[in-house]
């Protein structure tokens, strides 16, 4: 189990970025006027960590591909690759929020 | 080597491989032996036959049958279209034959077809004898064959569906489609779903768990990367468009009102359920062939795939991300700006995946020496065509553009060329490819060129065009246009095209017709000198032993593997416990764990698909009463064929090959039954989460007509007893290992109770609603809180089944300590309806009541 | 239907692509967007197989350089990351510019999309229905409206492509399309939502015109139908068939809200929502058999009317401008 977070891990993160973008515009989107001040900052913070946390992992899974058998090397560059794919696609996937689009 | 391996995944001890391969002659009678007991079918067997060999090929039969037939509907629909004001298909019929073609081609014939190159590749090409739940997949098939082709009669009829593949109501509303046409769609392609989730268990627990010894996850060839990816997005994607079709029948059957704006229900839902699914759907049907692509190009440039791992990424980044891109087949409808971009920039990040995996391909060329022959033309004919089909996707990614092209014959060029590039051609890269690894003789290389280049050039005739006349205003799904509007042109190009491509496709079945003969004793070899264990030499016990693996392309770099292997030098070079058995092994390292004994042919699978079939068949034409019947009867043959499982071996532990010994009954994550349940019960709960958000959704658009919910007693009564359930669900099991003289009536009684509980809980639920005045018919949210508890009722009345089930084995003293499997299985079956229950109680019971 | 009749309008030409013609500030910068994207994806096009041609037919040391994954990270991850990132940039800022909301003042025009087709009802400033037409929507040049986009039975959708892109009329929502013509004109648009039955045949013609042209046709639009006195023939048979159930003609007692408003349906372009040209006989024609014409649509064929009464209540209908 442990493994295959490890390998997914980036790509979770992106997951767990989409869902909560998506949660914060609709939310956003029902919400009046007046009460749509916090979904700006909540997003912003929520995009900040998520990317964070990919390219930490990324790091952490590069920093493993290079000891252990030829199939944990293999995971850790899949797990780094994944995880800056992920920070890539977080980013684009917070611009339209960020640019302030309603 | 001196000391101990690096910690192993499983405590295996890896040194015990350079045992393999053994020397010396293998004991008369052994081989005679695994071919008796894996011998060929006679008469009746050929239809309760399970080895994949046989179903596999049965499989992909059937899906190019539909290809064929849904191509034969668009002849027409081109035949309509070549002239404006044409006479050919009268306007009913057009509406008919395109919901049709494009319903049989993405359902019946796309996702079964690589399915089936699953099911007949995967276990060679892992090194297994066969998938581990044959009879499941053979159900699938017979269930897909027989729901598949009443499906299609439905068209001589005029009872096809006539709402566009995708459906949309109102439109398929009982107000706007009155006759049974949309309930075949709803209940006859939802069943197949059911088909291919089986299909979908089969490959992830098969990949994971079945691979030859030393095949860890670096050396797992990457069509097996694929297809495992494809599997998991099949049991996330599949469950949204299940609900949907649940729902859309239950509105038109009952009257329940989720997608009528009159009392509170939102076209939009359907959209969202439906795309949810709809997009990663076509990336289930890209990744296989994408990942034959990865296989055949490798072996006609007869040199390894460049950059192998950045493709795996792709697959997996693809699995991923394609669930962020629904709502770009929803751009046009209003949604909020935030949204929409949210949509595109995932829409663009779903892209790099594919452009890695076609330079991969291209520097993979660059690196070998390519051959021309048919598997080369069509991998190369694929990459041109799918690149191109990209390229207009991105174009479609972009919002702005998308409103113009949107709903036009632009979009229809865009995905028939990324449909046709990227699956079509690889497909039939993968049947010449294949085919000598079935087949006595391979196909003809002669009759093959012209296969590719009418389908290619018939390709480009069809759809090129269609991408001007889509932006000179020509909308989809008309089934005639004015003339003088300059769409003439166009359209006769296309319409010629397509005569030319069905050229191509009839030349293909004459090819097979004079070349392809499978089942026969011997096949025509490594035509195409692939590196894959599918190579190896086989009878239709698979390998004669199941090799140790140390490399990705193993025919390549492990010498003499062939005839070691023939040779019996390796694991399993016979039949330990005298019957069918393969090994299974951990995901990571593929490291041997136990031995799994599998089943022999009977004809109860067969009779439970019949069953199955014929419950939703006649309940699309309301013989309701002869469908209650069909379904208890697949109950019944199901509970038969479940009978037949969790008997240990007289054995306890065999010999599998060099004196290595393994056990011959595993329960817990180890255990192939204990993934495919759990695999289950994660299509089950994705099914809750889109259920959940339907709540929401529909929440929000009748946010001050939401009633509250009936009493907290209710609440607390009902939450009580389920979590009472989930409890005593665990502690069966629990029990069970752990006390041999009482443990087996005490984990009977648990689970009766527990079964028991369910049912208690969910009847004091569906009172308090009820008695509160919740009408499903007048309020949407009505419609979903009454779906969502029949949903709950739905798994509380199969939980009851399994229980009694459970009663019945302990009756027959079949449950015991050391054979914990079928209450262990139920236990987690009774444990997730609890968690469900509880799901659905604090949803509709806490939200948004309990915010206030 | 012959195959070889004129389309039902002028506007409905093909050529040039209406969707690469823009006649507005709406759809000129989705036509630019449209060269732009073409341009890209022919390059990428051309060096993909460019590199496929090298990858094949090129002596080894080409191929050498080709063959290994730096290709796939130069070509495959960074140069998309940075095309996709601008072409990104470019839609998301486009998209925002073209999502403005109406302004307070815009002209506003709510169409209904039903099957198969267009209810058209001009609001005044306070959001009322001033008056009600159909098939045809008149706009001003010069300044955006706003068409408030509804459906009371299924999902429709108005398209107009050398004035923007389209946008869905789905039950129980409403839409805003904002549209402008920069100069007075006819522009063809269609249904682009399959709506079942004819779907094929929902069409509509946009004439825009200048602004004080465009204040005088709706005064006239507005006002009541005014037929000359010799046409009481027609609207006798117009009566004794029972049209006005299901139609009206503001200024008689022809009150059906079934069908289309028919007041000025002599002045429209078009027959049977962008079917027919609209001349005496296509609408003798269509009131005789639409159904020939157009299967499926709610208005039956009307067999019983032949010959001079048909002609009767076509001229009568005719003169109603």
């Amino acid at each position: 189990m442990k493994a295959w977070l490890q390998l997914l891990g980036g790509l979770i993160v992106w997951a767990v970025h989409f869902a909560g973008v998506y949660l914060i515009a609709s939310l956003a989107d029902i919400a009046p006027p007046q009460a749509r001040g916090p979904y700006g900052p909540v997003l912003v913070v929520l995009t900040l960590a998520c990317v964070a946390v990919a390219v930490v992992l990324a790091i952490r899974a590069w920093r493993g591909t290079r000891d252990g058998e030829p199939v944990d090397r293999f995971r850790a560059r899949l797990a780094a690759l994944g995880s800056a794919v992920a920070a890539v696609a977080i980013v684009w996937q917070s611009a339209p929020a960020l640019a302030g689009f309603d | 080597m001196s000391g101990p391996p690096e910690a192993s995944e499983t405590g295996f001890d890896t040194a015990l491989y350079d045992r393999f391969p053994t020397k010396g002659r293998r004991p008369a009678g052994e081989l005679a032996e695994l071919e008796r007991i894996w011998c060929a079918p006679r008469r009746w067997e050929w239809i309760t036959v399970i080895n994949n060999n046989y179903v596999g090929v049965y499989y992909v039969g059937a899906a190019m049958l539909f290809f064929v037939l849904a191509g034969v509907l668009a002849l027409l629909m081109r035949a309509q279209l070549a002239l404006p004001y044409n006479g050919v298909l009268p306007q009913e019929t057009y509406n008919q034959v395109f919901t049709m073609h494009g319903t049989v081609m993405m359902f019946l014939f796309a996702v079964p077809a690589v399915e089936a190159l699953g099911v007949l590749l995967l276990p060679q090409m892992l090194g297994a004898r066969d998938l581990p739940f044959p009879r499941l997949s053979a159900y699938a098939f017979w269930a897909y064959l027989i729901g598949g082709l009443a499906f299609f009669c439905s068209l001589f009829f005029g009872l096809a569906p006539n709402g566009g593949w995708f459906m949309y109501p109102p439109l398929t509303s009982t107000t706007y489609s009155p006759g049974i046409n949309a309930d075949f769609w709803l209940l006859g392609i939802g069943f197949i779903e059911i088909s291919a989730i089986a299909g979908a268990i089969e490959i992830i627990v098969g990949v994971l768990k079945t691979r030859a010894p030393g095949m860890s996850l670096d050396k797992l060839p990457i069509f097996a990367w694929a297809m495992l990816v494809f599997a998991g997005m099949i049991i996330i994607a599949f469950p949204s468009v299940i609900l949907a079709t649940t729902l859309l029948e239950l509105e038109r059957a009952l009257g329940w009102p989720f997608f009528d704006a009159a009392r509170g229900g939102d076209p939009m839902l359907w959209q969202h359920l439906f795309w949810f699914f709809g997009h990663p759907e076509v990336y289930i049907i890209f990744l296989p062939a994408a990942g034959a692509m990865s296989t055949i190009v490798p072996a006609v440039a007869r040199t390894p795939l460049v950059g192998h791992w950045l493709v795996v990424l792709a697959f997996l980044a693809t699995g991923f991300i394609s669930f962020g891109v629904w709502a770009h087949h929803m751009f046009t409808t209003g949604m909020p700006g935030v949204s929409i971009g949210l949509f595109s920039a995932a829409s663009m990040a779903v892209s790099l995946p594919a452009g890695v995996q076609v330079f991969a391909w291209i520097a993979t060329v660059a690196s070998g020496r390519m051959r021309f022959n048919t598997p080369g033309l069509f991998v190369l004919g694929s990459l041109l065509v799918f690149v191109m089909g990209g390229l207009t996707g991105v174009m479609a990614a972009m919002v702005p553009f998308d409103w113009q092209a949107h709903d036009t014959y632009f979009i229809v060029a865009h995905l028939h060329y990324v449909l046709i590039g990227g699956m079509v051609f690889p497909l039939f890269a993968a049947i010449y490819y294949w085919t000598p690894m079935s087949s006595a003789r391979p196909l003809s290389e002669r009759l093959g060129r012209w296969v590719f280049w009418l389908m290619f050039a018939g390709m480009h005739l069809a759809f090129l065009p269609m991408h001007l006349v889509g932006l000179m205003g020509m909308p989809r799904r008309i089934y005639t246009y004015a003339g003088g509007r300059d769409w003439e042109w166009p359209n006769l190009i296309s319409t010629l095209g397509a005569f030319v491509f069905a050229a191509g496709v009839l030349i293909w079945i004459i090819d097979m017709i004079r070349n392809f003969r499978p089942f026969g004793p011997k096949d025509a070899g490594n035509v195409y000198e692939g590196g894959g264990l599918e190579w190896l030499p086989t009878g239709l016990y698979s390998t004669r032993s199941i090799p140790i693996v140390r490399s990705l392309y193993p025919l390549w770099d492990q010498k003499n593997l062939g005839r070691d292997v023939a040779a019996g030098r390796y694991f399993l070079p016979g039949t330990p416990t005298g019957g069918r058995e393969t090994l299974v092994t951990s995901p990571i390292n593929a490291e041997p764990q136990h031995l799994l004994p599998m089943p022999v042919p009977s004809g109860w699978h067969v009779w439970a698909a019949v069953f199955t079939a014929g419950f939703f068949l006649l309940l699309t034409v309301q013989a309701y009463v002869a469908s209650v019947a069909s379904g208890m009867l697949a109950i019944a043959c199901v509970l038969r064929w479940c009978w037949f499982l969790d008997h240990p071996q007289k054995q306890r532990t065999v010999d599998v090959g060099a004196g290595i010994e393994l056990s011959t009954y595993a329960t817990g994550p180890s255990s192939t039954g204990w993934w495919a349940m759990v695999t289950t019960l994660v299509v089950g709960g994705m099914v809750l989460a889109m259920s959940v958000f339907s709540y929401v959704f529909l929440w929000s658009r009748n946010m001050e007509a939401w009633r509250p919910p009936p009493g907290t007693g209710s609440l607390a009564a009902a939450g009580a007893m389920t979590l009472a359930a989930g409890v005593l669900a665990w502690l069966a099991n629990h029990r069970l290992v752990r006390d041999a003289r009482h443990g087996p009536w005490q984990a009977v009684a648990m689970i009766l109770l527990s079964g028991a509980l369910l049912a208690a809980a969910f009847a004091v639920d569906l009172t308090a609603w009820r008695g509160g005045g919740l009408a499903a018919k007048l309020s949407a949210q009505g419609a979903i809180v009454y779906s969502i508890l029949s949903w709950q009722g739905f798994f509380v009345a199969v939980s009851a089944i399994m229980a009694l089930y459970v009663l019945l084995r302990g009756l027959f003293g079949y449950v015991a300590a050391d054979r914990p499997a079928t209450v262990q299985l139920v236990g987690l079956f009774l444990g997730y309806t609890a968690g469900q229950g509880l799901v659905g109680l604090g949803l509709m019971r806490l939200f948004p009541a309990g915010l206030s | 239907m012959q195959t070889d009749a004129p389309p039902a309008h002028d506007s409905f030409k093909g050529w040039p692509p209406p969707a690469m013609d823009p006649a507005g500030p709406f759809a000129a910068p989705l036509n630019s967007l449209t060269w732009g994207l073409l341009a890209v994806v022919a390059t990428v096009l051309a060096v993909v197989v460019v590199a496929l041609a090298i990858a094949l037919f090129a002596p080894r040391a080409w191929r050498r350089r080709l063959g290994g994954e730096r290709l796939v990270w130069v070509a495959g991850v960074a140069f998309p990351v940075v095309v996709l990132s601008a072409l990104l940039a470019w839609g998301l800022s486009l998209t925002h510019r073209m999502s403005e909301p109406p302004r307070p003042g815009e002209e506003r025009i709510r169409v209904t999309g039903e099957m198969w087709w267009w209810r058209v009802a001009y609001l005044d400033a306070g959001g009322a229905e001033a008056f009600q037409d159909a098939n045809e929507i008149h706009i001003p040049t010069g300044r955006p409206v706003a068409l408030e986009l509804e459906s009371t039975d299924v999902i429709h959708s108005l398209w107009i492509p050398r004035l923007n892109g389209k946008l869905d009329m789905i039950p129980g929502r409403r839409n805003i399309l904002r549209v402008q013509a920069d100069k007075p004109g006819e522009y063809g648009a269609q249904c682009a939502e399959f709506c079942g039955g004819p779907h094929a045949l929902m069409a509509l013609v946009v004439v825009a015109h200048a602004p004080a042209d465009y204040e005088a046709w709706k005064a006239r639009q507005a006002a009541p139908a005014a037929p000359s006195p010799n046409q009481a023939a027609g609207k006798a048979v117009f009566d004794r068939a029972g049209c006005g159930a299901c139609h009206a003609i503001r200024g008689t007692d022809a009150n059906g809200l079934a069908g289309p408003d028919l007041t000025h349906v002599g002045a429209r372009r078009t027959l049977g929502a962008g079917v027919l040209p609209n001349n005496a006989g296509t609408m003798a024609g269509w009131i005789g058999d639409s159904q020939a014409i157009k299967p499926g649509n709610r208005m039956p064929a009307y067999p019983v009317l032949k010959g001079r009464e048909l002609r009767e209540v076509a001229t009568y209908l005719e003169g109603l401008k």
